[in-house]
């Protein structure tokens, strides 16, 4: 009789410290940048999973995912640098418009193939006051290649937690392409015009294939 | 000279001074000039980018591009597709085990003893219980292997300029000048040159072309892809997993610029942006 009293105390005890876990839980899946990148790595493997979607609406799930877990008005100022303070409105506007659709284009169909990798995030690391650097790893089905080590830069935000940038084995998208578009810019002489045509054209391209 | 200070072995200070002389000719044969003063971001982006060789490097892609897909690629594609893979794991594992003498002699220049120490063991008995290096006993260490241009930066030595090779492709000043030292400090070629069995150097640098490039083709194909200007996106690249390398795969330093450009800041009340450099403070 005493058992089953103890028992029935230390599960209604144990209940209630999981409810209290769960919502504490709830709470750090707000507040910790792991937990964000977590989320981040889990929807995208949702979608690479999801047989029932074709090219057309996963790139469109993408362009959700772009929108809530990406700060991309941070990313294309810093990606286009000191041009950013050159550019008029016009051309600013159309210069995150295209980056955007050009980030979608390019990391959709690399992302089109999945064979079962494993996404782990480690820790992170306070950058600034604002700012916290996601360590990740990417493993592949075991033996079948290299683990790849991606760290990403997080942003709090009014909104939450947002990323400014990823780094894939000591690689940043943000200086990559910031070191290309400049060079790009140059090329043309100097003109932001002619970045927004060679990105256009590059759409086309990635649209035609 | 400073290749005093780096306290350079002999055959190092005349890499060294090969590579500054390789680089002086270079230089005055087809230097882009400096954009005049009168366009500084023109200045500033042709600074930032440590390429003053631009024209004749990008003229050098071109040719290696060429080089790339008339042979490179294709031998590359027969030998990933046609060779059993079990061959192509042995043949790489071979390889591996060729550079660790090297390996073992940088991370020791490196003031790394530990690394040393497991790639003595690691080559030890893959040499003498992996039949030579082809099985692999002990598995391979997770980051790249250590050579000479990884030392020079070690012990403080600025990789310089931009520098397109021909066929050997992306380099620069210190790392061209720790390739000539590695080279010619491997004990293998070394054996090898001296017995005349000149075959033996140019059919490893040959399958080891063809090893690198066979793993790369996927990987090249979609940079190429998915860049809007190829040179200058490998330029990049190729800098950025170089300073990984150097570091063995750890992280930047949180006090280091980063990532060199700075997250500009929203915009404030009046709509004027205002930049600032978020890992200075």
């Amino acid at each position: 009789m005493l058992t089953h009293a103890l028992i029935r105390r230390l599960f209604t005890a144990g209940v209630a410290a999981m409810l209290c876990l769960g919502s504490a839980q709830a709470v750090v899946s707000n507040a910790s940048p792991e937990d964000f990148i977590r989320s981040l790595g889990d929807e995208v493997i949702n979608i690479l999973v999801d047989k029932s979607l074709d090219q057309g609406s996963r790139e469109t799930k993408f362009h959700g995912m772009l929108v809530e877990y990406v700060d991309t008005d941070t990313v294309s100022r810093t990606v286009l640098g000191r041009y950013w303070n050159q550019a008029n409105d016009e051309q600013r506007k159309e210069f995150q418009d295209l980056y955007r659709e050009y980030l979608i284009r390019i990391y959709a169909s690399r992302f089109s193939k999945f064979s079962g990798e494993k996404f782990n995030v480690k820790n992170s690391r306070t950058e600034s006051d604002r700012d916290a650097l996601v360590i990740s790893s990417i493993e592949p089905p075991s033996g079948t290649g290299p683990v790849y080590g991606v760290n990403w830069r997080v942003r709090k935000t009014d909104g939450g937690y947002r990323v400014v940038d990823v780094m894939a084995e000591g690689v940043s998208l943000l200086v990559t392409h910031n070191q290309e578009f400049s060079s790009v810019i140059q090329n043309n002489g100097g003109r932001v015009q002619g970045l927004l045509e060679a990105l256009r054209k590059r759409i086309e391209t990635a649209k035609a294939r | 000279m400073f290749d005093q200070e780096l306290g350079l072995s002999r055959f190092g200070k005349a890499a060294v001074r090969l590579a500054l002389t390789l680089t002086l000719a270079g230089l005055a044969a087809a230097c882009a000039s400096p954009p005049p003063e009168s366009d500084p971001a023109a200045r500033q982006a042709y600074y930032e980018a440590n390429d003053p060789l631009e024209p004749l490097n990008r003229s050098i892609w071109a040719f290696n591009r060429g080089f790339d897909t008339v042979l490179l690629r294709p031998v590359a594609t027969v030998y990933r597709d046609a060779v059993p893979s079990p061959v192509q794991t042995g043949v790489r594992n071979f390889l591996d085990n060729l550079k660790q003498p090297l390996n073992i002699a940088n991370s020791l220049l490196q003031g790394n003893p530990e690394r040393a120490g497991q790639a003595t063991g690691r080559f030890l008995t893959n040499t003498l219980v992996g039949f030579g290096g082809f099985l692999e006993i002990v598995p391979s260490m997770p980051k790249a292997e250590e050579d000479f241009g990884q030392t020079l930066a070690v012990w403080g030595a600025a990789d310089g300029p931009y520098l397109m090779l021909p066929i050997l492709g992306p380099s620069n000043p210190r790392d061209l000048g720790g390739l000539i030292v590695d080279s010619l400090a491997d004990p293998f070629n070394y054996i090898a040159n001296r017995n005349d069995q000149i075959w033996f150097p140019i059919t490893r640098t040959v399958v080891n072309a063809v090893d690198v490039r066979s793993r790369n083709i996927k990987t090249l194909d979609d940079i190429e892809a998915q860049s809007i200007d190829f040179y200058a996106a490998i330029r990049s690249l190729v800098r950025q997993r170089r300073m990984d390398e150097i570091r063995n795969g750890a992280l930047p330093s949180d006090t280091a610029p980063y990532p060199t450009v700075p997250l500009t800041n929203i915009q404030n009340d009046d709509g004027i942006s205002k930049r600032s450099v978020v890992a200075a403070n």
